[in-house]
């Protein structure tokens, strides 16, 4: 597939590239700031032309704010159809909610990762393959600190520990078939606790992704 | 030569400019001798001791017709008030709402306030200044005029003479007006010392003690509000040099480790080399530094939460609600971004707010609402707990009053034994706040 990279620490940029190219993908342009990352995509004569995948630092220049993610918001609106990769040092998952929340129904897929993520190579490609098909990737760590935070007053208290297990899974990106897998069930039971979770969740088969909108859910009010 | 009279020049004209207004009556004082003459202190304080002179005959005249006092010293008082800005110090606010009626009741009143008294001791001390300025003036100038005026008394004949000696050559004269020039410089040095003291005591009995000590406040205040903003600018500064240094090497590592290790997987795969050791150093070592990133991250999150930098109060508040064991609702009607301090000054309001009602009110509920108003910002925090909060017990609901009267904000707490808590504060807009937004 093809992959666009904007990360402004050069070792990181080469090394996201490297191990992209290595695992057979075409890297279309790397570039270090979020305004060449704009550029980038204004200059994109068609469709054809855009990445299948853009891989985003979080903080980069010009404002060393928070400016990949203002970028990748603006881009998920206008190019509904790339898959945006986000990498970030931060646990929180209000980037990840909020690059949701642009699109819900996007065909793009979304993923949010710890910056070392891209360290542990077979973890990294599968999650860039997840959001090249339109999935919805959580890092792990990003999950497990939402877990231990207590569950309130919200539609997910009513999920049983089994179904919360699941959308664990969903958000970390994981298909059906993955979550069987995981957890030693039989697919219709994986596909029922699917079925339950969107249920519960009030999500029905006319509300766009419900697997993306399953996961905003476990992401917060 | 030229040079030294053009860099005289230039630093007569440059002491002459850098005279600032200061709040400090013994300014001249601290003028080095060399510069002295150039500045306008000498001659501004010989005018402010001739003036104080002039205006000690009418006093005196008043002080005789005792009578006419009063008024003098309310009409002399209004002079001094003003005098004081030959000395460049601020002019003397007059005390609000002191203005004289002519009625019997009106003067009655006018009489039994401490600030008449204090007015006509004021007046009544001016001519003992002038005792003691006035010989000094006469004596000082008389002699310097002399000193500086033999040159042209010795070319008309009339030269200065001391006993028997007498200046009549050059050499001499040049003497003569070196000396004057060493005498000015101490007389300007008295009459600026004599000026000062009069100048403090004019304004420790003619200003309004109320409206200094508010003034003192504000400044206090605003010492401390540019305090916390110096402290989160540091907490920025810190938690961004931690993301931009370490923490962007160390994932950095983790990068090249894992991209070693598949190299070293390939190696294997290419030629069956038993490699299984130093794959699993490569994978501890990835799984450390792992560990550590997350250390970084949980102290970065302690020192101030990203979320609080980069999106703003309200974002921040709704994480907080999400990490309370409690059901946190906020509403918010803010459309813009407050200044830093504001900003971290609530957020710890809520996280202290939250502390004591986790702590002590059984509550299970916590709305908190941040509202933009005409004269500024408005928060208040409510839970539906047990109530009985006692802002003077405990150092938390201290601190928050604390927080809040550094920006010069209210607060207002109200917790009825078994009701809900309930604490408003409001702070004014930046602009009423002694601080730029």
């Amino acid at each position: 597939m093809r992959v666009g990279i904007a990360e402004d620490v050069s070792l990181l940029r080469e090394g996201i590239s490297a191990i992209l190219a290595g695992a057979g993908h075409e890297i279309l342009w790397a570039v270090s700031d979020a305004d060449q990352l704009r550029a980038r995509f204004s200059e994109a004569a068609s469709a054809a032309a855009e990445p299948d995948v853009v891989v985003i630092d979080v903080r980069m220049p010009p404002g060393n704010m928070d400016d990949g993610l203002r970028a990748a918001v603006e881009i998920r609106a206008a190019h509904p159809g790339v898959g945006i990769l986000v990498l970030s040092q931060y646990l929180g998952n209000e980037y990840a909610r909020e690059l949701l929340n642009t699109a819900p129904s996007s065909r793009g897929g979304t993923g949010y990762l710890l910056k070392e993520r891209v360290g542990y190579l077979d973890e990294f490609l599968t999650s860039v393959d997840t959001v090249a098909r339109g999935g919805v990737v959580i890092d792990s760590k990003v999950i497990s600190h939402l877990m231990a935070l207590p569950q309130k007053n919200t539609p997910l208290a009513s999920l049983t520990v089994r179904e919360m297990e699941v959308l664990r899974l969903v958000a970390t990106g994981l298909t059906n078939a993955q979550i069987e897998q995981e957890l030693f069930l039989s697919s219709p039971t994986v596909e029922k606790h699917v079925g339950s979770i969107f249920t519960k969740l009030g999500l029905h088969t006319d509300s766009g992704n419900r697997r993306v909108l399953a996961v905003l859910h476990y992401l917060g009010p | 030569m030229a040079l030294w009279v053009t860099v005289v020049c230039m630093r007569a004209l440059a002491g002459t400019i850098d005279v600032v207004k200061s709040d400090d009556p013994f300014a001249a004082l601290r003028v080095p001798p060399w510069r002295f003459l150039f500045t306008v202190w000498p001659w501004s304080s010989i005018f402010y001791l001739v003036c104080g002179v002039v205006l000690a005959f009418p006093t005196v005249f008043t002080i005789i017709v005792f009578p006419l006092l009063p008024g003098w010293a309310w009409a002399l008082s209004k002079i001094e008030r003003h005098r004081v800005r030959s000395l460049r110090l601020p002019v003397i606010p007059e005390p609000a709402g002191a203005r004289l009626d002519w009625s019997r009741s009106g003067i009655g009143l006018w009489l039994r306030t401490p600030r008449t008294w204090r007015e006509i001791t004021n007046t009544v001390l001016l001519p003992i200044f002038a005792l003691v300025s006035s010989p000094l003036l006469l004596v000082g100038l008389t002699f310097l005029g002399a000193l500086f005026a033999s040159p042209i008394m010795s070319a008309l004949g009339n030269p200065f003479r001391i006993g028997d000696w007498q200046a009549d050559d050059t050499g001499s004269l040049i003497l003569l007006i070196a000396i004057g020039i060493l005498l000015l410089i101490a007389f300007g040095y008295v009459c600026a010392l004599l000026s000062g003291a009069q100048a403090i005591v004019t304004r420790v009995l003619l200003s309004d003690r109320r409206s200094a000590l508010k003034r003192q406040l504000g400044l206090l205040a605003d010492t401390n509000v540019s305090l916390i903003d110096a402290f989160e600018l540091e907490r920025q500064r810190i938690e961004r040099d931690l993301h931009d240094g370490p923490q962007q090497h160390l994932a950095g590592a983790v990068m090249l480790l894992g991209m070693g290790k598949k190299e070293l997987e390939d190696i294997h795969a290419r030629t069956g080399v038993e490699l299984q050791g130093p794959l699993n150093r490569v994978r501890s070592a990835q799984e450390q530094i792992s560990h550590s990133l997350d250390t970084l991250r949980s102290a970065v999150t302690g020192l101030r939460p990203r979320v609080l930098t980069e999106l703003g109060l309200v974002p921040a508040l709704e994480e907080l609600g999400k990490t309370a064991p409690l059901w946190v609702q906020v509403t918010s009607n803010l459309k813009q971004r407050m200044p830093a301090a504001v900003e971290a000054s609530l957020y710890s309001v809520a996280t202290e707010f939250l502390a004591n009602t986790i702590k002590h009110a059984a509550a299970t509920k916590v709305l908190i609402n941040v509202e933009k108003t005409e004269s500024g910002i408005r928060y208040a925090l409510c839970d539906d707990g047990t109530g009985g909060a006692d802002a003077s017990a405990g150092t938390g609901l201290l601190g928050i009053q604390h927080r809040v009267s550094l920006l010069r904000g209210t607060t207002l707490l109200t917790s009825p034994l078994s009701g809900s808590t309930r604490l408003e504060i409001s702070i004014p807009a930046p602009a009423h706040n002694g601080y730029d937004a």
